[in-house]
């Protein structure tokens, strides 16, 4: 099974949600598209591994020797070393830990490593123009893993607190006139940072997003994408609330009550005007749609 | 003799098939309200100037199942207030190999969720399409984690009549079992 798209249908943020929310395995294969504009610009591919919605490794290249370029490229090993090692390599072991229990590698050194491969993920969500596919059958590749491993959602996290082009995210983010609420029932397990945590206070669903920017002295746009973080991660939904647009479709009705009372009064008071249906109606009717599927 | 209504609203992204969904099955054919306002429509449509597309299946002489399809760039304006009070139950169609539907969807589920308590089904259309999405993927899209929390999903073709009848059945099934557990609760 494969799943695929461009990144601005669907954005490498929600991707990456996904693939955490869902405990997806396999590769994800990344290609930025080339700019019309520049004779020289050529597409770019990049491909991340993913296990139980974990990223393990990450690669330019399909040819299973991006981590050893990278040790050797530090000159942490002697490059003899690393073709016996790599040569001899078991491919059940993540190739970064042989190196380790060889005492060829330090764990401060792994740590190093994948923070190296995280850092050109990041990177990948400044991409604009892009297509992907992710590949839940693909193999795992033990020669590009260190064992270490990360939450997609960490990742997605991390990226965008630094993110400088939001530009291909702007569809996505949610609408100022939008409130949030909390969807999960514990404390967060993901480390938020100290402005997130104030966000998260806000999930009531009854505040916009554009008076907590006023409450918070903030501009909107950086609410707006405080929130969209803590969607991403799984903390919270946004709640779209009806727009006051009646002078666009010059509504004649007297909607008073939805500003006065709010949406949850909204509700209840919808519940209270809901049209009765009658059991013979639907019992008549399962009978009618049985006789004619 | 009083006439009893059933109201379903079908609703979805451009091109999810909603039109067609009530085309394949409605007896009359389909009516855009912004053309043409009927008696039967003046209970949703008095008050608006929102085109809805409208079909009707009468299942005795005193009742019927009315259908409303929304436009397909839905807004969360006052239309959606209307229908969220005049309607029994809503279908959301979802076209499986249009992805940069889902986040508008995963919104509108959000919205309905918060204002509504009426009973919800997600028809998972075009998944005959070479590049549409797995419906485990939709839904995980849509931020359902488990089915235990989604609401019911169903693939549809809204060419083929059987198919949208099933789509029916499987709501109005809904109905039934809320309608019960009102019963016993109350």
């Amino acid at each position: 099974m494969s799943l695929s798209s461009s990144f601005t249908d669907f954005s490498l943020a929600e991707l990456f949600q996904l693939i955490d929310q869902g405990r997806k395995s396999g590769c994800l294969s990344v290609c930025t598209l080339p700019d019309i504009k520049s004779a020289q610009s050529r597409a770019k591919y990049f491909y991340i591994w993913f296990r139980s919605g974990r990223i393990v490794a990450a690669a330019n290249r399909l040819t299973g020797r991006g981590l050893v370029s990278k040790i050797a490229q530090r000159n942490w090993v002697e490059p003899q070393v690393i073709e016996t090692i790599y040569s001899n390599a078991s491919p059940k072991t993540p190739l970064g830990l042989q190196f380790k229990t060889q005492d060829a590698l330090s764990a401060e050194q792994l740590n190093l490593l994948f923070a190296n491969q995280l850092q050109q993920v990041r990177q990948l969500f400044e991409i604009q123009k892009g297509v992907f596919k992710l590949d839940c059958k693909a193999i795992l590749p033990m020669s590009e893993m260190t064992g270490l491993s990360l939450r997609a959602s960490e990742v997605t996290l991390m990226a965008l607190r630094v993110l400088k082009n939001w530009q291909v995210l702007e569809n996505a983010l949610p609408n100022v006139e939008s409130g949030f609420r909390n969807i999960n029932q514990n404390q967060p397990q993901i480390r938020l940072n100290p402005f997130e945590w104030r966000m998260w206070e806000f999930a009531s669903g009854d505040i916009s997003i554009k008076e907590i920017a006023v409450q918070l002295n903030q501009p909107t746009i950086k609410i707006q994408q405080a929130a969209f973080r803590l969607m991403l991660v799984g903390l919270i939904e946004e709640v779209p609330q009806i727009t006051s647009n009646s002078h666009e479709y010059h509504y004649d009705m007297d909607l008073t009550w939805v500003s006065k009372y709010g949406s949850r009064a909204a509700k209840k008071y919808r519940e209270s005007q809901a049209p009765a249906v009658s059991s013979s109606l639907l019992q008549n009717l399962v009978g009618y749609l049985r006789s004619k599927a | 003799m009083s006439s009893e209504i059933l109201r379903i609203v079908v609703t979805g992204g451009v091109g999810a098939g909603k039109t067609t969904f009530i085309r394949t099955i409605s007896e009359i054919d389909v009516v855009d309200t912004d053309k043409r306002a009927t008696d039967e429509l003046a209970e949703l449509k008095e008050k608006t100037t929102v085109a809805l597309d409208f079909g009707k299946l009468t299942i005795t002489p005193t009742q019927s199942l009315h259908l409303y399809g929304t436009p397909g760039q839905s807004r969360f304006d006052f239309m959606w207030d209307i229908l969220i009070k005049k309607a029994h139950a809503y279908i959301l169609l979802i076209d499986a190999h249009r992805p940069n539907q889902f986040r508008e969807a995963r919104k509108l589920l959000n919205f309905m969720n918060q204002n509504a308590s009426i009973p919800e089904l997600i028809g998972i259309t075009h998944t005959d399409c070479a590049d549409a999405w797995e419906t485990e993927d939709i839904a995980l899209a849509l931020g359902f984690q488990d089915e235990i929390n989604s609401i019911p999903i169903v693939t549809v073709n809204p060419n083929e009549r059987e198919s949208v009848f099933q789509a029916l059945i499987a709501i109005v099934e809904q109905l039934e079992y809320t309608r019960e557990t009102q019963m016993k609760g109350s």
